[in-house]
């Protein structure tokens, strides 16, 4: 279990994390969620012990720093070097030798695709096989901890979706993986926690199902809300959220369903439909990060 | 140790890759021709040869640190239990890197018949080599942008500016109030003048032991200090 209190961390004068506090459970896909500089990297540099809290205490559940796997956001790895010579290198850091250190590169090579590029140089390699090569850096010792940052970036839709069968694999292996990324529908997919970060603090965290509220929202669906409608539809109370072609009413809002219907109808909208749905975590995400 | 050896070799690969070992290899041919222009009898050699590997050395080490200060290193910094070993196999590189160099220099003078000297005296002179350069690589280190926490490289910088105008300057500073100041960079500084200018032969084995274990002292302290600046050091490398 990976325990972070009351982390704080500065830059200089820039507050990049203000009193973190968070629980990974063992064998959990953590997924770290929020806007650039939202303190996402932050708290994974403390993780990866390449920087070190102002104040506030990280427990890594008797984990050494260097037992981490660790995915950079844009692995910058040295050009002259070539793939499976680096690979090498990294796993004989890692404790690999003689005939398990050949077996752990050759199955890395092969399950990120690069066994038939092994030998060629670092910096030939594209943004992709970049990538791929970090991914498999990471796995190489076969971590109980993964830290990924923005794996999908500059794979195509073929990798991601390898990628996340992976992430998937690794927890159902019972690894702990955690997963900094922009992308929500990601997420959704693999995550079983989340937390929602911004501006340094925690907005929201927890198993995704806690997440994501259990109330549901009442959707109607319009062909257009005419703009000089939208603020007697929004001022009717906080819970009513006017978009180009749809109301949301959720919680309390939901007594103005009859007052929003009537004022859509008599400003002669064509109401298209009224649907029950529960929060998404993109709704949840931009209601955290005040968007 | 495995680490460090493994981290070692990694970085003189990366060295060679980059060319950057053409820097010391051109500092030692460029003091041998400067120094040997005309022969010389073997305590000149290995003062001169210490000399030109100390340059070889601290060069080496600053490159091999501005090497490791890349957002590159991340994943083998990230592996490592200790952060020193890091700091280790730089040192490591670097006494490797002045064997070879040791070799050249060595090679060029009696390749030129500048120089005539039996095995004994070089067994007497690579202890010295020796400890020079791994005393001036543990120097590099504390020069470096790598371990550097608020600016400290820039003071070792200025340290060390200060020692070697003092002790370029201490017949003048010994007359004057500044005699102290003299006097203690002579104190610190003569275990490194003793390893140049000692005789080669004959050969006062006490005074020879003990000025190679001041100079280990020196090294091991100086390594020390890199290693608590670095240990605890942010590392932000953005390239």
């Amino acid at each position: 279990m990976i325990h972070a209190v009351d982390l704080t961390k500065h830059y200089g004068a820039t507050l990049a994390l203000d009193q973190f506090t968070l629980t990974i459970p063992e064998g959990a896909v953590y997924g770290l969620l929020g806007p650039n500089g939202s303190g996402k990297t932050t708290f994974i540099r403390l993780l990866l012990g390449l920087i070190f809290p102002d104040s506030g205490q990280l427990q890594r559940g008797g984990l050494a720093v260097h037992q981490i796997g660790y995915l950079p956001e844009r692995p910058a790895l040295p050009p002259r070097s070539h793939i499976a010579e680096y690979l090498e290198m990294v796993g004989q850091l890692s404790g690999l030798h003689g005939r398990r250190l050949r077996s752990a590169v050759d199955q890395r090579l092969v399950q990120v695709g690069l066994s038939r590029v092994a030998g060629a140089r670092i910096g030939a390699c594209s943004k992709g096989m970049l990538q791929r090569l970090g991914l498999a850096v990471a796995l190489l010792a076969d971590p109980p901890v993964m830290v990924l940052d923005e794996p999908m970036e500059g794979l195509d839709p073929a990798w991601q979706k390898t990628v996340r069968d992976l992430m998937v694999e690794l927890n159902r292996q019972g690894k702990t993986v955690v997963l900094s990324t922009h992308r929500l529908s990601d997420v959704a997919q693999v995550c079983s926690h989340v937390c929602i970060l911004s501006r340094g603090s925690l907005k929201r965290a927890g198993a995704l199902n806690d997440v994501l509220p259990q109330r549901k929202q009442v959707i109607v669906g319009v062909d257009r809300v005419p703009d000089a409608l939208r603020p007697a539809l929004a001022g009717l109370h906080s819970g009513v959220r006017v978009r180009d072609t749809s109301v949301a009413l959720s919680g309390e809002a939901l007594a103005y369903k009859a007052q929003v219907l009537g004022a859509l109808l008599s400003a002669g909208v064509d109401i298209q439909d009224m649907t029950q749905q529960r929060f998404s975590l993109e709704e949840v995400y931009l209601e955290a990060v005040g968007s | 140790m495995r680490r460090v050896a493994v981290l070692a070799r990694f970085q003189l690969k990366e060295m060679v890759r980059s060319l950057a070992i053409a820097a010391p290899l051109a500092i030692t041919v460029a003091l041998y021709w400067i120094f040997f222009e005309f022969p010389g009898d073997v305590d000149y050699f290995a003062a001169t040869g210490g000399f030109a590997l100390l340059v070889a050395s601290l060069v080496t080490t600053l490159l091999l640190a501005g090497q490791a200060n890349r957002m590159s290193n991340t994943p083998v910094v990230a592996r490592l239990p200790h952060r020193s070993e890091l700091l280790g196999a730089i040192v490591a590189s670097t006494l490797v890197v002045a064997a070879v160099m040791a070799g050249v220099y060595t090679g060029l003078a009696l390749g030129q018949a500048k120089v005539a000297m039996t095995l004994a005296n070089l067994v007497v002179i690579a202890p010295r080599w020796f400890t020079l350069a791994a005393l001036f690589a543990t120097i590099g280190l504390q020069l470096s942008r790598l371990i550097s926490r608020g600016g400290s490289h820039l003071v070792a910088f200025g340290l060390l500016a200060l020692f070697a105008t003092v002790f370029e300057q201490q017949g003048v500073l010994l007359r004057g109030d500044f005699a102290w100041l003299a006097r203690a960079a002579a104190a610190i500084g003569s275990p490194i003048m003793a390893t140049l200018r000692e005789p080669v032969a004959p050969l006062a084995l006490a005074r020879y032991g003990s000025t190679l274990l001041l100079m280990g002292v020196y090294a091991i302290g100086l390594f020390a200090l890199a290693a608590w600046l670095f240990r605890r050091k942010d590392l932000l490398w953005v390239d």
